[in-house]
């Protein structure tokens, strides 16, 4: 009786056992997905884009070029410009618009996916990034867009092509050009680049891109030689104005603003002193893209001694 | 009057850009500023050898003190010198100088060593700094010290302290007999003499402000007792006749009074002498605790001293007559050695378990129990901290661990800028501990 009993028990268990195992099996073949990683985050990567190029300021020429070729899609975007910015600076609207316009044909499908961490994101991976971009969407815009407008696709190919083999491509073709590849390219390539499409009324007013501050940032920081261990240093601020000539030579500096804390006056004084030294060392500033003159032939510098906090 | 708005609006746009177009520039570099120092032309080519050497000193001054870089004279494109032209600045630049000295060394009809030099800023292209020194021959050193001065206090924007003079004690013999001498420098240890003979045992020499004195402890009558040598005429006479030790002694920021410890019945408490009239004041009172190591600050209202009133060893500041004693250290292990600085900086010696000896700088206003010490050098046995009277460099003694029972590398002195950076040897004959720096001789 027992032995009856205990057979049972073990067949049961056997059974449940090998049900348990299918159903794990099920499950394992069924979700291959839960054990994988998602493919989504790539869509990051399309954000990502958008700031850089927002603040960079760089690729504006060529919408001026078409906003004409394309109106009906700014006017699409314009209802949904607004929503996703993370830049509140407007560069200029015209631009945006451009952008927007892409994000919007990439977007839809992702859009419910797309966690809400991105923009933490952004500042991390700033290089890889173009590099993802491009098989991602390729496939997805191919279908998408045939319908609305034909136009579009082809100015948007040639943009992820650049991002990656910048300097293989040819350079008539490029509408758009990215940060990382105006970093690579030498100043007379750029100049053959974008000259076509340049849109003059733009560049007057428009900031130093990102590539362009660090660039003379890093320079100037190089020979900067603050008097070190003066009384209240971390508290001064030098600001000066500078004007440079086409080559990257400084022709011209100015002290505009020293903010000085009380009972410091020598340590301004020295303050000022090293921060013209310095830009006069630095002179001639190197590898600023020749094209955009009109936006670093003057700016301003601050020097901010408080790293040397003693 | 639309117009007139987008008229407002494409003015002031501008502005706006403006503002943007500007760059942070927010880290620099602690490099040494490159100098060239230029040869000195000796306008009587018999003069050539001094002027080799007065910028010798002055290349050895502006090295040591950490903040230039002198460049070699190999590397020179200019071959004028002197101070009658003026430079040609892009062979200067092309080498990489920020800096040029260049200088120029007479004698006078009275005999004496005129040298007359001009700092050029190689890179904004200007005179700096243009001055001219007349000494005997004897004190060329010294006249290279000056120059050297002129050119840090015009780039660090602190007074040079290279024309000064380090008190210290010499050490020779076997390490459990020890001969102490009192021995004199220069800040470079050049000029070096002995002071005393080394029958005593001598402690703590400090300078007057003046430079001409020295007191320091002997234990010449068998207890250790403040002593004040005249350095002129080389004599040097008990301080005061106290009943028991005196000790850790130290002149007032006008020389007219010392200030030192005397221990009496169990209590060790601070007294103030009057140099003219050797009226004795008591300014602590204490129970059984050990008062000591005063310093006055610099315009000479304040103390601050160590105290073991609460437990461990810690540093408190009072006024000058003794009232308002008020903590200033708060971390754990103790405190030593304060010395306030010209600077309104307090340096002292700390000892803790956690880090052993080091020396540390700290301000002496403090905000709710919060000091703000900051460690600048630690070693095996550091301590005796003294200021440069620019209150940035300080001199210290670090022994190093006893190798067996050697006589000699026990413990040296070194400077060390305040910051905590460029830490040098200070080059002596024999071990030497004690330092304690002059002011700027005249």
């Amino acid at each position: 009786m027992k032995e009856q009993e205990d057979k049972k028990f073990q067949r049961a268990i056997i059974v449940s056992a090998i049900l348990h195992l299918v159903l794990l099996g099920v499950f394992f073949l069924g979700f291959p997905s839960v054990f994988e990683k998602l493919p989504e985050e790539q869509d990051v990567m399309t954000f990502e884009i958008l700031p850089i190029s927002e603040l960079s300021n760089v690729k504006n020429e060529n919408i001026v070029a078409k906003k004409a070729i394309e109106p009906e899609k700014s006017k699409e975007v314009k209802k949904s410009a607004t929503a996703k910015k993370q830049d509140p600076t407007p560069v200029e609207p015209k631009r945006e618009e451009k952008k927007e316009a892409v994000k919007e044909e990439e977007k839809p499908k992702d859009a419910e996916k797309i966690p809400e961490k991105e923009p933490l994101k952004k500042e991390e991976k700033k290089k890889e990034p173009e590099k993802k971009v491009e098989p991602k969407i390729e496939p997805k815009k191919e279908p998408k867009k045939e319908i609305p407008k034909p136009k579009a696709k082809p100015k948007i190919a040639p943009k992820e092509d650049d991002s990656i083999d910048s300097i293989l491509k040819n350079l008539e073709e490029e509408s758009v050009g990215t940060d990382s590849k105006i970093l690579k390219k030498s100043n007379a390539e750029q100049l053959e680049g974008t000259k076509k499409t340049r849109g003059m009324e733009y560049n007057e007013d428009s900031p130093l891109s990102i590539t362009e501050k660090s660039l003379v940032k890093s320079q100037i920081e190089k020979n900067w030689r603050p008097p070190v261990g003066n009384q209240n240093l971390k508290d001064v601020r030098v600001m000066l104005h500078m004007t440079l000539e086409t080559d990257g030579t400084i022709s011209n500096v100015t002290v505009i603003k020293i903010i000085c804390p009380p009972n410091s006056d020598a340590t301004c004084k020295l303050t000022a002193e090293s921060a013209v030294r310095a830009v006069r060392q630095a002179s001639p500033i190197e590898n600023l893209p020749v094209d955009r003159y009109d936006v670093w032939k003057e700016f301003n510098l601050l020097f901010d001694p408080s790293f040397m906090d003693q | 009057m639309k117009r007139l708005f987008l008229a407002i609006f494409l003015c002031i746009f501008p502005l706006f850009s403006l503002a943007d177009n500007t760059i942070n520039v927010t880290r620099g570099t602690v490099d040494p500023i490159p100098i060239a120092i230029n040869n000195f032309r000796g306008v009587d080519p018999a003069d050539t050898k001094i002027a080799q050497d007065v910028i010798a000193v002055i290349s050895n001054d502006l090295k040591g003190s950490g903040i230039f870089r002198p460049i070699s004279s190999a590397a020179f494109i200019e071959s004028k010198i002197g101070t009658s032209h003026t430079p040609l600045f892009a062979a200067w630049q092309q080498i990489n100088a920020n800096l040029l000295l260049n200088g120029e060394v007479t004698k006078t009809a009275s005999g004496k060593l005129q040298v007359k030099f001009i700092l050029w800023d190689a890179i904004l292209e200007k005179q700096l700094v243009s001055e001219s020194f007349e000494l005997s021959e004897k004190l060329w050193r010294r006249v290279a010290h000056k120059i050297a001065d002129s050119v840090y206090s015009k780039i660090t924007g602190y007074d040079g302290y290279f024309n000064t003079r380090i008190v210290y004690v010499s050490e020779s013999g076997p390490y459990l007999k020890r001969v102490k001498r009192l021995a004199l420098m220069d800040q470079d240890g050049a000029n070096h003499q002995y002071l005393t003979n080394g029958s005593d045992l001598v402690l703590t020499p400090r300078f007057s402000p003046d430079g001409k004195k020295i007191l320091y402890l002997s234990y010449k009558n068998r207890i250790p007792q403040v002593h004040i040598l005249d350095l002129r005429s080389g004599k040097s006479q008990l301080l005061g006749h106290f009943p028991g030790m005196s000790f850790a002694p130290r002149f007032s920021p006008d020389g007219e009074y010392a200030i030192m410890s005397i221990a009496k019945n169990g209590a060790t408490n601070i007294y103030e002498m009057n140099l003219r009239n050797k009226k004795v004041s008591q300014i602590t009172e204490g129970g059984a605790s050990i008062n000591t190591s005063p310093s006055y600050s610099p315009d000479g209202k304040n103390i601050v001293f160590q105290s073991d009133r609460h437990g461990a060893r810690q540093l408190f500041v009072m006024g000058r007559n003794g009232s308002n004693i008020q903590k200033i250290s708060f971390g754990g292990g103790s405190y030593a050695e304060p010395n306030w600085s010209s600077r309104n900086f307090i340096a002292f010696t700390k000892v803790s378990r956690s880090s052993g000896f080091t020396i540390g700088v700290m301000k002496p206003d403090f905000v709710d129990g919060q000091s703000n010490e900051r460690l600048i050098a630690s070693g095996f046995l550091v301590e005796a901290s003294s200021w440069a009277p620019n209150g940035r460099v300080l001199v210290f003694t670090k022994g190093s661990r006893n190798k067996g029972k050697s006589s000699n590398g026990l413990n040296r002195i070194y400077t060390i800028d305040f910051t905590g950076y460029n830490e040098r040897i200070i080059p002596t004959p024999s071990d030497a501990s004690d330092p304690d720096w002059s002011h700027v001789i005249d």
